[in-house]
């Protein structure tokens, strides 16, 4: 600086007196000489300014950088020279301070640094707590002595001194590198990364929310559930999976979760992209930040199916109570009716499908001498008589076929040998819907046959064949028959005009109902349904085209399955015979025999329908006797009076109705016809 | 003065207050005497005509004494005292005047008859204003100088020194250190030249000193005061050539004009009026009207200068350091070279 001042200063000389002299040389005016000044004046300027323009420019530098000014410009850069200089004492104190502190924080940090030149360590600090090497130790050896595979500004393994290897980022300039354990970084992302996982693909929905209750993120779990993608569901208000009316709850829930900081077990309503409303247990977490809310997670869980379960549990516990008290009731029915059963009048007892008697009741104790404890298990063939042995596997075989509550009269043997006639109603009993057996109800029919032959008016028992001597006479005993009901059928070549009863007809022809064969017409007879069938058999045409022997054959048959099997009365109409055909048929079929009562056949009827109801208890009215008989009021009350006139019954007022009742003189026309 | 110290005072003041605190004050009366921005300029204004008046009667004692030259210097050294206010206000002053003025110059140039010159004098004034200038901002530009102060010494060189390079300062667009420093570097070149050439003369003797003066020389007060002292004629002669490189201004100007304008084609007004008041004052106008017009063109062109340099830090000029002035050093001894080598072969 001082070589350029000197240097400037002789070049401003020399040119003033270069100029001067010029002036003077050439005889200038005086006033050439302030010329000269200013010239001299002017290069001094810009030399100066020359000069000292770095020293300014460090000036300027200075006043810009610590606005630091006395006036002079030697004196300002001196005083800021030593203000930079205290400064920057007091800056690299600071700096030794911070060096300290930053070498403890990079000693806890588990910082290596190291330098690298052509593949050796050439300083390192820091690497006992990393490495286990001194760091001595360390200079000069191999880089690979150390590092798995060393590359630099990436993830390498290192091997400690103690041979365990540790992941570590290594981040170099130029030769420089730091080596920084990476290990717990690594474990917090495996463990961020396993959270993530959990989060996205929970099956429960997991919805972040913000201040303004907008969705701000979403799990798989959600997309799952609600059918909504991410991108559809992202910004806007999570009211909008919910249906208008849980918007309030909603609010409270949001209130409830920033006052409390979570609220728990919220059954609530979600409307699916689909339009299926399905039901959620909720859960709303607060997320705070310093002490401030800044959002909230929503944590759902489709319980619909769980709801429906619960639904379906107890509405089955309310139809299992339902069903217990039907079935105690139930049970309460069953004592009842087995006390019924136990105690009813008739006899009543079960038989299984393979024909063993099952149960047994009082009355059928009484009735058939069997103790139940004698009767149970036993085959139900030894009620049987004879003749009808097989009637059990009858019963079933129909039973089977889909009848039902089979109601005949039959025929039981007693224990001590006693055929009794009986009326059995039969029931099938099944187990899941198989037939498993059937019960019967077994009535004693002895006495309605005694009251049967009390009211006909013909001397007519069940089970035999009668011989007519007329068609008329024929006629009148099955009418009188079907009076007392009795099946009226009708075997017959001629026209049913010519009966004027009321009876089922079969024509006897070859192209008729019946054909003219014996068999035939004898299967016709014995397969008659029921107990109680009057049969007008005309065997006048058929013994013309058969022959009397074969119809004679057809007789006995018939004479003595009805008597074993006791399903009626058949009586026979064989028009003129000769002698002999005549005494045979009178040897096999018994005589028709009137009773012998002193009162019209019609006023007899009124007299038989008010016995046979007094007998059961009744007393019936004119009335009854009207629609009974299919009589006018006033025949009815003419018959009546007559009877009534005879003394044989009398009217009872009861109220407005008159009601008929037999009197002892009118019993004893039964009786005595019953004695004849 | 006074006022403007308590202005920048008060400003010092009232700037640790806040802008509550600053109304409140004024409410209660605390600050007083405030002057306001117009007032400051009207100030500046009169301190600049003062300055400038001051210029023109010091530069009728010596020619040599450009009242532009010698207006900035002032201006420089007042521009020391004043506050930012002024400084400020100061610009506004410059914004306003200098346009007038250029305009206004324009009477300064006297359009030079053709017929007068001899054959070789009319070639050889454009020739050495053409080397003046292309040498001076070649040097300039190859010494690291910045390209607008290269246009600035290449005007002030080759046109007509100071006044050049204050009409073309509104187009180029200087800093102002760049606009002082062209300014006393081509006044220092100037004097040098005008120093040297009657050695020069002398010693040679050489018969073309007219052209020597009046085509290589940056002022005109430089071209008078080297030229009178070879004799009243000899000062014709000199300042008609010196005319031709004035007159340039115009053409010069225009150039530039289209060089620096923003928009195509684009001329600003001053400097269309500058040619219109030349063209005018040269053809028209009586030399009665002429004479006082550019007496008051020229107050008002050194009062410009002197605004000018109240906001020039002499410390910034300076700085600028020597390679403007050996640009022109070594731009104007080409040209003296080129002459002398043109004289010795006898083309002069």
């Amino acid at each position: 600086m001082f070589a350029k001042i000197f240097a400037l200063s002789l070049f401003t000389s020399l040119t003033a007196a270069v100029l001067t002299y010029a002036v003077f040389a050439a005889k200038l005016p005086s006033s050439f000489l302030l010329y000269v000044l200013i010239v001299v004046l002017g290069i001094s300027l810009f030399a100066v300014g020359s000069i000292v323009r770095p020293v300014m420019e460090v000036r300027d530098a200075l006043r810009s950088a610590i606005d630091y000014g006395v006036g002079d410009e030697i004196e300002e850069i001196k005083s800021a020279v030593e203000r930079i200089i205290r400064e920057f004492e007091s800056e690299r104190r600071d700096f030794k301070e911070k060096i300290a502190k930053l070498s403890a924080a990079l000693n806890a940090l588990n910082v290596w640094i190291f330098e690298v030149r052509e593949g050796r360590i050439e300083n390192s600090r820091f690497a006992k707590n990393l490495t286990g090497y001194a760091d001595e130790e360390l200079i000069g050896r191999d880089i690979s002595e150390v590092f798995e595979s060393f590359r630099p500004n990436s993830e390498c393994e290192i091997v400690t001194k103690n041979g365990k290897k540790l992941t570590v980022e290594v981040s170099c300039f130029k030769d420089f590198c730091f080596a920084i354990s990476i290990e717990d970084r690594k474990r917090l992302e495996r463990e961020l990364a396993f959270l993530k996982a959990i989060l996205e693909y929970s099956v429960d929905a997991i919805v972040i929310l913000d201040l303004d209750s907008r969705i701000v993120s979403c799990n798989r779990g959600a997309e799952m559930m609600f059918g909504y993608k991410a991108d559809e569901m992202i910004g806007k208000p999570i009211t909008f999976l919910l249906p208008p009316e849980l918007h309030d709850q909603c609010r409270d829930n949001f209130k409830r979760a920033i006052l409390e900081g979570h609220v728990k077990d919220i059954g609530s309503v979600r409307i699916t992209k689909d339009g299926r409303r399905i039901i959620v247990d909720q859960t709303l977490t607060s997320i705070f930040e310093d002490g401030e809310v800044i959002g909230f997670v929503a944590i759902m869980r489709d319980v619909t199916k769980r709801k429906e379960t619960e639904m379906e549990l107890k509405r089955m516990r309310m139809e299992l109570e339902r069903l217990t008290k039907e079935f105690i009731r139930s049970q309460k029915e069953l004592k009842h009716l087995a006390s019924i059963v136990e105690t009813s009048n008739d006899a009543i007892y079960s038989i299984s499908i393979d024909g063993k008697i099952t149960s047994w009741n009082k009355t059928a104790e009484s009735l058939f001498g069997w103790k139940k404890d004698e009767i149970i298990g036993m085959d139900a063939s030894v009620l049987l008589p004879e003749e009808i042995k097989n009637e059990t596997e009858l019963v079933l075989r129909r039973l089977r076929e889909g009848e039902c509550n089979l109601h005949f009269e039959t025929r039981r043997v007693t224990r001590d040998g006693r055929i009794l006639e009986v009326e059995v109603t039969v029931s099938p009993m099944f187990e899941e819907d198989e037939l498993s057996g059937f019960s019967v109800i077994a009535r004693r029919l002895d006495g309605a046959f005694e009251l049967e032959k009390k009211v006909l008016r013909y001397d007519i028992e069940r089970g035999r064949i009668y011989l007519a001597e007329s068609i008329d006479q024929a006629a009148d005993v099955i009418e009188d028959l079907t009076r007392c009901g009795y099946e009226g059928v009708i075997i017959s070549r001629r026209y049913p005009e010519e009966f004027g009863i009321d009876a089922r007809f079969y024509w006897l022809s070859e192209k008729g109902d019946v054909p003219m064969d014996a068999d035939k017409i004898y299967d016709l007879i014995v397969n008659l349904p029921g107990w109680r069938n009057a049969v007008l058999l005309d065997i006048e045409h058929l013994i013309i085209a058969k022959g009397f022997d074969e119809v004679y054959s057809l007789i006995q048959k018939l004479r003595d399955v009805y008597y074993i099997l006791r399903k009626g009365v058949i009586v026979v109409y064989a028009g003129e015979l000769s002698g002999g055909e005549e005494s045979l048929l009178r040897m096999e079929c018994a005589k028709i025999v009137a009773r012998s009562v002193s009162i019209p056949n019609e006023v007899f009827e009124v007299l038989r329908f008010v016995y046979t109801r007094n007998r059961i208890g009744e007393r019936p009215s004119i009335k009854d006797v009207m629609n009974a008989l299919g009589i006018t009021r006033n025949t009815a009350k003419k018959r009546i009076d007559y009877l009534a006139g005879r003394g044989l019954i009398k009217i009872i007022k009861d109220g407005r109705s008159r009601l008929l009742e037999v009197t002892d003189e009118g019993r004893e026309v039964f009786v005595r016809s019953d004695a004849i | 003065m006074l006022t403007l110290y308590r202005v920048r005072n008060i400003k010092f003041e009232s700037k640790h207050y806040s802008v509550w605190e600053h109304v409140r004050l004024a409410e209660i009366g605390k600050i007083r005497d405030v002057v306001t921005p117009k007032q400051i300029e009207i100030v500046v204004l009169v301190l600049s005509l003062l300055v400038g008046s001051i210029a023109y009667l010091v530069s009728s004692i010596d020619p040599a004494l450009d009242p532009l030259f010698i207006a900035l210097m002032a201006g420089i050294a007042l521009g020391g005292l004043l506050s930012a206010e002024a400084k400020e206000a100061s610009q506004r002053v410059i914004g306003l005047m200098l346009p007038i003025s250029i305009s206004l110059y324009g009477s300064n140039i006297v359009m030079p008859n053709v017929g007068n010159f001899d054959t070789e004098t009319l070639p050889a004034t454009l020739f050495f204003a053409f080397i003046l200038f292309s040498s001076v901002y070649l040097f300039s530009t190859h010494l690291g100088v910045s390209k607008r102060m290269a246009v600035l010494l290449s005007c002030g060189s080759g046109i007509c020194g100071v006044s050049a390079i204050a009409i073309v300062s509104p187009l180029v667009k200087p800093s102002k250190e760049e606009f002082s420093a062209s300014i006393i570097v081509i006044t220092v070149v100037g004097l040098t030249g005008a120093i040297t050439y009657p050695c020069l003369a002398k010693t040679f003797g050489l018969k073309s000193y007219h052209l020597l003066s009046g085509a290589t020389l940056p002022q005109t007060g430089i071209v008078k005061i080297s030229s009178v002292i070879f004799g009243e004629d000899m000062l014709e002669k000199a300042l008609s050539v010196k005319a031709i490189r004035i007159a340039l201004i115009a053409v010069v100007a225009i150039v530039l004009s289209f060089v620096y304008s923003e928009r195509k084609f684009y001329v600003p007004w001053y400097i269309v009026a500058f040619i219109a008041v030349a063209l005018f004052s040269t053809s028209y106008l009586p030399h009665e009207v002429v004479e006082p017009l550019r007496a008051v063109s020229t107050v008002l062109f050194a009062s410009s200068l002197a605004s000018i340099g109240l906001i020039v830090d002499i410390n910034e000029v300076h700085r600028v350091g020597l390679r403007p002035l050996a640009a022109v050093y070594a731009g104007w001894s080409l040209g003296l070279a080129a002459f002398l080598a043109l004289y010795g072969g006898g083309l002069l």
